[in-house]
């Protein structure tokens, strides 16, 4: 894809990035989980995951969960996460979410109602720092808007607070059977 | 300047100092500046909120005058979350880069320097950021202004504490037309 077609709404500009380099995408619907295996973690130091649009078919959630793997997704870890974020809901305003002992990232990609909603998609954009350097742990900060029973926006982050290399992560449905679609891209910034 | 979004230039961070100078990153080919802070820690053991950045002026002089005004949105993943704002004009910029020695966390953040370069506006910032020491993890969304309208061509990752030196890490700087 040219990447020039990310929008990039945090900076109310397009970026055509030549020093931005596109790993993957994936395009998925009707899956119970979506898999990036190739992160390209011993060349980028920053990655940045676009969320082009996800949704699901699940009414009683409205979240993917995100896992990390060390092994290249022959498992993946489900314990040692945490997460701090402000959620900002219409017609309540901020609200706090945090902890410090998650099993998973919570990935905020995803439209409750989508039958009410039929437009309704959700998008954001994440930084994702340390995959590949062994002495560092992994963080992420994210901005991604969805839709639940209202309109929600995100900010904050993930920690992942044990060293390692992490070289494939994946989103799926917490193994209880519901179906997601959607698009993410991965990127490496190029520092060289 | 063949592309939109390019690639200006890396620096590992010294250890044993508490301020470490990335200058003539900044220039009148780009208005937008991102900037990636990979792995920021301290080489002593300290939970510690490193204060920020300061900016270098056109002649390499540091701005360290009372000029600087921010706001951060954060949150402690043990304790919730709050506000971090300049009450007055402070002789830095924060944008909650949190840290500690390497074995116990580090540092990431992107900042957005908007406008730099131009003599005739203010250089403002937006960021997001996210670090991990002893005491908790913090995620960290903040606005800032740098309160004076010159010419900026770097900046200084900036600890007032002499006795909290960086240890390590790297920042890498891209430039958006």
């Amino acid at each position: 894809m040219p990447i020039g077609q990310a929008k990039f709404g945090l900076l109310g500009g397009v970026l055509d990035l030549d020093k931005l380099k596109l790993i993957e995408t994936k395009t998925f619907s009707g899956v119970n989980s979506v898999e990036f295996t190739d992160l390209k973690e011993n060349i980028y130091k920053t990655h940045i995951l676009v969320n082009h649009y996800t949704y699901q078919d699940y009414l009683n959630d409205y979240s993917f969960r995100w896992l990390l793997s060390t092994n290249g997704g022959t498992s993946y870890i489900t314990s040692g996460y945490a997460m701090g974020y402000q959620q900002i809901t219409q017609g309540t305003g901020f609200v706090n979410n945090y902890a410090n002992s998650r099993t998973h990232f919570e990935f905020k990609g995803a439209v409750k109602t989508i039958s009410n909603e039929s437009g309704a998609r959700a998008v954001g954009i994440y930084y994702i720092y340390n995959l590949g350097n062994a002495s560092q742990y992994t963080h992420h900060v994210a901005n991604s808007y969805n839709m639940w029973t209202t309109e929600s926006s995100y900010l904050g982050g993930g920690f992942y607070n044990t060293t390692g290399t992490i070289n494939a992560m994946k989103f799926d449905d917490f193994g209880i059977g519901y179906n997601i679609a959607g698009k993410l891209s991965l990127y490496g910034l190029v520092n060289t | 300047m063949a592309d939109s979004f390019n690639y200006i230039n890396s620096f590992t961070v010294s250890s044993g100092t508490t301020t470490f100078n990335c200058d003539n990153v900044f220039s009148a080919d780009y208005d937008k500046y991102m900037i990636s802070f990979n792995g920021i820690y301290h080489d002593i053991d300290v939970s510690n909120g490193i204060e920020g950045f300061r900016l270098i002026n056109s002649t390499g002089g540091i701005e360290s005058s009372t000029l600087y005004s921010y706001c951060v949105r954060y949150m402690d993943y043990n304790a919730g979350g709050g506000d971090n704002y300049s009450v007055t004009d402070r002789n830095f910029l924060f944008f909650g880069l949190y840290a500690d020695q390497l074995s116990d966390g580090s540092g990431n953040a992107t900042v957005y320097v908007h406008r730099p370069y131009d003599s005739a506006t203010y250089t403002w910032f937006s960021s997001q950021a996210i670090g991990f020491n002893s005491s908790s993890g913090y995620t960290n969304t903040g606005l800032g202004v740098f309160k004076s309208a010159k010419t900026i061509r770097g900046f200084q990752l900036y600890e007032s504490n002499a006795a909290r030196t960086f240890g390590g890490g790297t920042i890498d700087v891209w430039g958006i037309s």
